[in-house]
């Protein structure tokens, strides 16, 4: 079993480094590809996998993710690398599979497309401060008779699917080209766990004869009897809209992304606690006498007993996270040069806005372009990292991108964190 | 590799490393309660026998019965009431409805020399057994005319299935007959003993005629099953019973496996209380105490041993409520070596008396009687005060011990008693670690005594010491640990008061928090 696992790292380091000195983040294709014949029945394959946060870095991130043993200086250096009170580690791996339908070509510049697909969205959150990693990955034994505060905590997974459909609305106006995107969406909703705690304290005696916690609580999850890929836990609506501009030098991008709810059935599960527990030992009526009892791993159950509040069971409804995305491409040299800014933001999320610089060099190669195009970003989950892409659209026919916006992580595992990448195949049929 | 392949593998791959598990693990240093328990004395003592003092200090109250001696002992109640068959009658033919068995009769019930006139039954059953090989449904019905419930006299009538040809049918069933009086002096009224019954049985009016043939088989047993009384009146008879010598375990000390320990004063009288409505007569041949851990014995030296000791039977009062006022015989045992009984430290005790009922015949003209739940009784009842000194007194325990089934994770550590003593006790703990064949693998000693607190002019605890004991669980340890099955727990008190005496108080106790500081391996 060891061995599979290991032989996963090696698939997964393979594509780190293929991932690592290739290309540019780019959104699902059903807005505007102007890579591909868009006149042309056509596919697209997009993934994105990232792993990011604003302090761990990725000595111990990916040390924990591979599994190994976290050793005392490996914790202490990541310890100290800790914001006191706000911290973010934050998963995102999204999947899409689309195709483009062409309609009717009205008076030629007019055209209207139309576009169906499915997503899969996994995402995780994790928002802790210093204390809390401590005693994670510490233990409480330094907190010895003082207060151990705890504040803003929360873990969040969600998991959906979409099925999504729509139209693109293109138009030439002067020398310039205008497309406008609309759609909507069926969400599925496989599973939600939301954890909160506001604010907590854990004081530990300083003989170690009681532990007092006292802690604002708050959960929300979905049916837990099955959360599969595909689990029918919820259901939603989303709606998608975007606009592009384009002229022969300049490209412009507004889309806005999943504006929609998940309404979780009834069988989900929530409760808001603001509790006090005192723990001073498993209570033993006769400790010559105890005949019966057994000290074993079910005590850990009678303290987790205290922790077990009365949970609701009631559907709810939750937004999803909405994406808003902003972008400004210039071509300069006869398109053999790029600028492009951007501005990424997931509301209903602890994604913090992001700006991304991306310059890429576009090679003509016979009827086709290959850009490689580093990038420098700031923002997201983490703070800023700076990663490479490479992309080749050939003939307008075929075009693949894969880029890792988390090039530094790499290289500098100790002071910077992410990891991840992008791949996006489209085919003409 | 075709590119649109490799790109596929590699999208794959991406997949994969997405869904992966992660296993990481990294060490914690817990420091955290882990057990706490209150004692008192009723934690080492049976809490039901300590009673509280005026002045709060507490005495050991216990009684030991020796033997309940009732009608049960005294007359063996037969079984079997009536068994009836039906004579061979070849080629007789029992037209449907006709009744081919009628008898009633008269039981002289087989009881020794007891002359019963009446029982009242307090639970029990009638068991009617039947076996058949008439191919026709009969009709079967037996009736005890002087037993009564609320008047009504006992009967039951039962119809028997058809067996099949060839065949005997066997039929039972269990009547209630909780409640019932029967009335045993038989039809004159002037007998005892006579239990009188009627029995028919009759072809179904419904089936057809039945010829009887040589082989036929047609059986009746009626008989008692599980019967107790709940009054009984008569003469009982007259008769030397002997019980023992019989051992029998003393719970009280059960505990203690070594030391001793010394009480100041015991008060033990030896009882006999008669609530049976017979005279009686008992020899006390034999007591004894045994420490079967220490193989040490003693035997009570009194002059009550041997001596014949004469209780009249219980008057009745009429009183539904409590119908016998038992008369009674105390001795005290004042004079003889009780506090070499008890300190002892036994286990078990051994005896053997002898007992007469109406060692003077019928003197009561057939007016025994027998109310259920009065007996003679017979008892040992002492009182201990808790005021003694106690000399590496040791107390043991087995306990369950298991940490699961995930070795390594806890690394080293040390584990710590807060001990807050009020007794005027100093106590070693000392636990041993055993495997599943309950030998001992290794010890963990607490290098320090739990102290005794101060006492004042008049050997009273004034204020609780603490007392912090260590264990350190260095890692070498630790495997055994978790090899470990049950622990043996043994804890050695010895007394404060530099050799006087010292009183237990109700409000002592003993309180107990085990506390844990350990280095943790945490694997997700």
């Amino acid at each position: 079993m060891k061995f599979k696992i290991n032989k996963t790292y090696n698939h997964f380091w393979l594509l780190v480094f293929i991932m690592s000195v290739l290309s540019q983040q780019s959104f699902s294709q059903l807005f505007y590809s102007g890579n591909i014949d868009e006149n042309r029945y056509y596919l697209s394959l997009n993934s994105e996998l990232g792993f990011n946060s604003n302090k761990l870095n990725n000595k111990f991130a990916g040390s924990f993710y591979k599994g190994e043993f976290l050793d005392h200086s490996m914790k202490t250096d990541a310890l100290n690398g800790l914001n006191t009170t706000y911290n973010v580690l934050g998963f995102l791996f999204n999947t899409d599979l689309y195709v483009n339908i062409p309609g009717k070509k009205n008076n030629p510049p007019r055209r209207i497309n139309y576009y169906a697909g499915l997503e899969n969205h996994n995402m995780m959150e994790l928002r802790f401060n210093r204390n809390f990693f401590q005693l994670f990955f510490f233990g409480n034994k330094d907190f010895t008779n003082q207060f151990l505060i705890l504040k803003n905590l929360s873990l969040n997974y969600l998991n959906f699917q979409q099925i999504k459909v729509g139209i693109n609305k293109a138009w030439q106006k002067n020398n310039s080209r205008h497309v406008l995107t609309a759609g909507i969406g069926f969400n599925n909703g496989q599973s939600l766990q939301q954890y909160e705690l506001p604010y907590g304290t854990i004081y530990t005696q300083k003989d170690a004869e009681f532990i007092n916690l006292q802690m604002e609580l708050g959960m929300k999850r979905s049916d837990t009897l099955n959360s599969k890929f595909g689990a029918e836990n919820g259901w939603g609506f989303s709606a998608d809209l975007g606009y592009t501009y384009q002229d022969e030098s300049n490209l412009f991008q507004c889309q806005l992304e999943d504006i929609g709810f998940i309404r979780w059935k009834k069988n989900s599960q929530h409760y808001d606690k603001d509790t006090i527990v005192y723990f001073d030992g498993i209570e033993i009526n006769n400790l010559i006498d105890i005949s019966g009892e057994t000290i074993s791993g079910s005590s850990a159950d009678t303290i987790l007993n205290a922790f077990a509040y009365a949970k609701k069971n009631a559907a709810f409804t939750e937004t999803i996270p909405m994406k808003f995305y902003l972008s400004y491409k210039r071509y300069f040299f006869k398109r053999w040069l790029s600028l492009s800014v951007s501005f990424n933001h997931y509301f209903f999320s602890l994604y913090r806005p992001q700006i991304r610089f991306v310059p890429a060099v576009n090679i003509p190669v016979k009827n086709s372009v290959i850009s490689i195009s580093p990038s420098i970003e700031a923002g997201g989950y983490g703070r800023y990292n700076y990663g490479l892409g490479l992309s080749a659209a050939i003939n307008k026919k075929f075009y693949v991108e894969i880029q890792t916006a988390y090039l530094n992580s790499y290289i500098f595992p100790k002071k910077s964190a992410g990891l991840g990448g992008f791949i996006s195949i489209i085919k003409t049929l | 590799m075709n590119p649109k392949k490799t790109l596929i593998l590699l999208f794959l791959c991406f997949s994969m490393v997405a869904c992966r598990k992660i296993d990481p693990s990294w060490e914690v240093n817990i420091n955290a309660p882990l057990l706490k328990s209150t004692m008192g004395l009723g934690n080492i003592l049976p809490d039901s026998l300590l009673t509280v003092n005026n002045d709060n200090s507490l005495s050991l109250v216990y009684k030991y019965s020796f033997y309940n001696f009732s009608l049960d002992s005294l007359v063996d109640m037969p079984d079997t009431l009536s068994h009836k068959y039906l004579p061979p009658l070849a080629g007789f033919v029992i037209n449907p409805g006709q009744t081919f068995l009628n008898f009633t009769e008269n039981t002289k019930l087989s009881v020794q020399d007891a002359e019963i006139s009446r029982i009242d039954f307090h639970s029990g059953f009638l068991a009617l057994e039947i076996f058949s090989s008439i191919t026709e449904p009969t009709i079967v019905s037996y009736k005890i005319p002087y037993a009564t419930l609320y008047g009504s006299p006992f009967q039951v009538t039962e119809t028997i299935p058809a067996a099949m040809p060839g065949t005997v049918l066997h039929f039972e069933k269990l009547y209630d007959i909780s409640g019932y009086s029967l009335d045993l002096r038989g039809p004159t009224g002037l007998s005892s003993n006579i239990l009188t019954s009627t029995t028919t049985a009759k072809l179904d009016p419904s089936g057809n005629a039945y010829t009887l043939d040589s082989l036929d088989d047609f059986r009746f047993n009626v008989r008692f099953k599980e019967i107790s009384m709940q009054y009984a009146k008569g003469y009982f008879g007259s008769a030397d019973f002997s019980f023992g010598p019989d051992t029998t375990s003393i719970d009280i000390f059960h505990k203690i496996t070594a030391g001793t320990f010394d009480f100041e004063n015991i008060t033990m009288n030896l009882n006999v209380e008669n609530g049976f409505g017979v005279d009686a007569q008992v020899v006390f041949n034999n007591i004894t105490t045994i420490n079967t851990k220490t193989g040490h014995s003693v035997s009570l030296n009194d002059p009550i041993i041997g001596q014949a000791i004469n209780i009249t039977r219980g008057t009745e009062t009429g009183n539904s409520e409590q119908p016998v006022n038992p008369s009674k015989y105390s001795h005290a045992l004042s004079g003889s070596n009780v506090l070499d009984l008890i300190e002892n430290i036994p286990d078990m005790i051994s005896y053997k008396i002898k007992i007469s009922a109406n060692p003077l015949g019928n003197i009561s003209s057939g007016n025994d009687f027998y109310y259920y739940g009065n007996y003679l009784n017979a008892s040992l009842d002492m009182e201990i005060p808790l005021s003694l000194i106690a000399n590496d007194l040791t107390l043991t325990d087995t306990v369950d011990f298991d940490l699961g089934e995930n070795p390594n994770t806890i690394k080293s550590g040390t584990l710590s008693l807060l001990a807050d003593n009020g007794f005027p006790f100093s106590a070693q703990v000392q636990l041993y670690l055993l495997n599943e064949n309950k030998q001992i693998t290794d010890s963990l000693l607490f290098p320090d005594l739990i102290a005794a607190p101060y006492m004042n002019a008049y050997y009273t605890v004034v204020h609780p010491k603490r007392s912090v004991l260590t264990i350190p669980l260095p890692e070498s340890k630790i495997p055994l640990l978790y090899q470990t099955k049950k622990m043996l727990l043994v804890a050695r008190f010895n007394t404060s008061g530099a050799g006087h005496y010292v009183k237990i108080y109700d409000y002592y106790k003993l309180v107990l928090k085990l506390t844990g500081d350990f280095n943790y391996l945490i694997q997700l």
